[in-house]
């Protein structure tokens, strides 16, 4: 399987893998949000399930499926990024201190442990360099 | 150029890894030194506990992470996070104050027994608050830093519950909904005056502005000097002369495009708001974000920035640091808007020193 | 659903949410994984969830090939954040080749419908043998053994018994603890580079033959009966 080049390539690896699941829907309406979203540097978690809700797809699975899905290795239209958030701060992190946190409640912070860090990170994700190759390509 | 790597005093290189890491801790946020061993490639760990076993391991990469964090303390006694003050000063006097500086005594204190080490946080809350001079630093451009030690103290708040009370508390205090204690947390300030003798400048560098008050730290600088004056008699009277003005610099370097990447601004527009935007990523600049860039269309560019944060990454020799331009909102309806200092985080010297020498640049004479 | 009013879900959240889901429930040991090792064992925990499905029932795989089997495995990696693709060169034709997105590591499996040792031999050798050298970033693999023939535990351990006796230079064996008497690790020092690779060999259980009367009876069970006797005959016979 070649990866995709273009938009309707993706959506179409995405549709034959996920046949007859609401995984497709859910996919295709986020394929279109990041389509005119390629310059975002932040979208919550909750943007995911906000773009189901609108489109009637009430499904928490399959937004988690295809949110993990997209940020995968197959198609990867999404890259991960943490951020540590307290008070009105927000911090970025790394995939590492982001582990630390949740692994062994590190804070990344102060490098100590710290039982409610898990609670003051965030996961946030942004259109990877191959989400702004194919999604910004025509068909 | 390369850089040169700071000695290591003989007092630093003997001390356990346990005594060196604990230093540290007390000395540097986890932040700052996490950035520093990503750079040169060292062992990160996940957090302090992790740093101290990486550097008690017997093998080449222990060694190498060993003289790094000791010549990282030995730097951070004049670095780190800052509230900064400078000085114009005439090429006379700076070489008046040099000579001077190589006939200083150091004054045997509580402090330089244990010196460069902090003293044990039990000694500390009975050690002297007053800047007590500890080192005479000079660096291979001849720039001479004078070190002082204090005890400094901040608030340690912590507020519980009703819910998270014992009954015991719960009994005594009836009534209540919640109880916020305070306690006072003592800590070891290593305050610096610099003077850099080609640049004819003088800086007053408080250390860790973060734990002082806002009252507390507006006497602090003076306090420093006066200190050092006790020492270097040139230095007597010369608090009158007024820190240099740093107001200018904070619209001028927002408007700079190229100097370094702004990380957050306030500022005030000519459509009747007040403004506080702050980049979440650290790799991008605020000028040219999305929101913030349509703003300023809107406006026609014309907005009265108040308070400024940039980043550096510098290169020759790698390191990066932070400034940040804290103006009030009330200067800008001043005629003559003042801001007399300036807040520069950075773990290397050389870094600490770029930051202030681009800020400079950007003053108004 | 709950739309978390608004409410940005932290990773306390979202670890327990992803915990549950069918698919998701590795997506915070994907972006944490920092080696091979543990790359390699991510998959392996997916790789067993995909085969529990298929073991689950085993009728649907009665008539079907082992590329159509492989297929479906890869799909549900797929579908769990790898790059799962199927007869992709890497030396030779492999079944099944697995990538994660943040690395170059990946892994390789050859998949068998396990009739006789033979079929599994022979899918060994291509591994250990024909296949690309192994390095730090792709020194382990796997068979994969469809069996539809009864006693999974008991075939796959004469098949241990078979490599056992092959003579591979620095050979080792280790039980998997997570499949128990299903899978083991053999090790041994591959050919070309030198370097250890280490295979994971894992019985699915596929077998179905019903031996109710009405299975007994039917036309499309009574091959499978005979080829099962044919096959005991055959490895006794070896």
């Amino acid at each position: 399987m070649k990866s995709p080049q273009n938009k309707n390539e993706a959506v179409q690896v995405l549709t034959t893998l996920w046949a007859g699941r609401p995984e497709v829907d859910v996919g295709c309406a986020i394929i279109e949000y990041l389509s005119s979203n390629l310059d975002a540097r932040h979208i919550p978690f909750s943007q995911f399930f906000r773009i189901a809700l609108e489109r009637k797809l009430d499904e928490r699975d399959a937004v988690l499926n295809i949110v993990n899905y997209l940020s995968g290795a197959q198609l990867h239209l999404l890259a991960k990024g943490f951020e540590y958030i307290e008070d009105d701060r927000a911090t970025e992190i790394d995939s590492l201190q982001a582990k630390a946190a949740y692994d062994a409640n590190i804070n990344p912070l102060t490098g100590q442990f710290d039982d409610a860090v898990k609670k003051k990170i965030f996961v946030y994700f942004i259109p990877s360099e191959v989400a702004k190759q194919v999604l910004g390509s025509a068909a | 150029m390369t850089q040169v790597p700071p000695m290591v005093s003989s007092s630093i290189s003997t001390i356990s890894v346990d005594e060196l890491v604990s230093a540290l801790e007390l000395r540097t946020s986890w932040t700052l030194i996490r950035k520093a061993l990503k750079l040169q490639k060292l062992p990160v760990g996940i957090g302090w506990k992790d740093l101290k076993g990486h550097a008690a391991e017997n093998n080449a990469v222990g060694a190498k992470l060993r003289v790094f964090l000791q010549q990282y303390f030995e730097e951070s006694i004049i670095t780190g996070e800052r509230f900064v003050q400078l000085y114009s000063v005439e090429k006379d006097l700076v070489s008046s104050i040099v000579a001077t500086a190589n006939t200083v005594t150091m004054p045997t204190s509580g402090f330089s027994k244990k010196y460069p080490l902090p003293l044990d946080v039990n000694i500390l809350a009975s050690a002297p608050s007053d800047p007590t001079l500890c080192a005479v630093r000079t660096n291979s451009k001849g720039d001479i830093s004078f070190i002082f030690c204090s005890a400094g103290y901040y608030d340690d708040r912590n507020s519980y519950e009703y819910g998270q009370l014992s009954e015991l508390v719960k009994k005594t205090y009836g009534g209540i909904d919640k109880l916020i204690t305070v306690r006072k947390s003592y800590y070891q300030a290593y305050d610096v005056i610099t003077l850099r003798v080609g640049l004819e400048r003088l800086e007053i560098s408080v250390d860790q502005p973060g734990r002082l008050g806002s009252a507390r730290l507006e006497t602090k600088p003076m306090e420093i000097l006066s200190a050092c004056a006790l020492h270097i008699h040139q230095l007597q009277g010369f608090g009158a002369r007024p820190p240099e003005n740093l107001f200018a610099a904070i619209s001028s370097m927002y408007s700079a495009a190229n100097e370094g990447k702004v990380t957050a601004l306030a500022f005030r527009t000519t459509t009747g708001s007040v403004k506080r935007e702050r980049m979440t990523t650290s790799s991008d600049d605020l000028r040219d974000e999305r929101f913030h860039h349509a703003g300023m269309v809107a406006v026609g560019q014309d907005i009265k920035p108040y308070e400024v944060e940039i980043e550096w990454d510098f290169t020759l020799p790698e390191g990066s640091a932070e400034l940040k331009l804290a103006g009030m909102l009330s200067q800008l309806a001043s005629a003559s808007p003042t801001l007399h200092g300036c807040y520069v985080s950075a773990h290397q010297s050389s870094s600490f020193e770029k930051a202030l020498n681009r800020l400079v640049t950007y003053i108004e004479t | 659903m709950t739309l978390f009013n608004g409410k940005d879900i932290s990773l306390e959240e979202l670890g327990i949410m992803v915990s549950r889901s069918e698919f998701a429930f590795d997506m915070l040991r994907h972006e944490f994984s920092e080696s091979y090792d543990e790359f390699v064992e991510t998959l392996y925990d997916n790789i067993d969830k995909a085969i529990g499905k298929l073991e689950q029932n085993p009728q649907f795989y009665d008539a079907v090939g082992e590329d159509k089997i492989t297929h479906e495995i890869a799909n549900m990696l797929s579908m769990a954040g790898y790059d799962a693709r199927q007869g992709e060169t890497s030396g030779g034709n492999v079944d099944l080749t697995v990538q994660g997105y943040k690395s170059a590591w990946s892994w390789v499996g050859e998949a068998k419908i396990y009739k006789t040792i033979v079929d599994l031999q022979q899918g060994f050798l291509q591994l250990a043998t024909r296949y690309r050298n192994a390095s730090p970033v792709h020194a382990k693999a796997g068979i994969l053994a469809y069996t539809k023939r009864a006693d999974a535990a008991g075939l796959l351990k004469e098949w241990l018994e078979e490599i056992s006796k092959m003579g591979l230079p620095d050979f080792s064996v280790e039980v998997c603890k997570r499949r128990g008497g299903l899978a083991f690790y053999s090790s041994h020092k591959h050919e070309a580079s030198g370097l250890p690779i280490q295979v994971r060999h894992t019985a699915i259980s596929l077998y179905h033959l019903p031996k109710d009367k009405s299975g007994l009876n039917a036309q499309k069970y009574q091959a499978a009966h005979a080829a099962e006797v044919a096959a005991k005959t055959a490895d006794k016979a070896r």
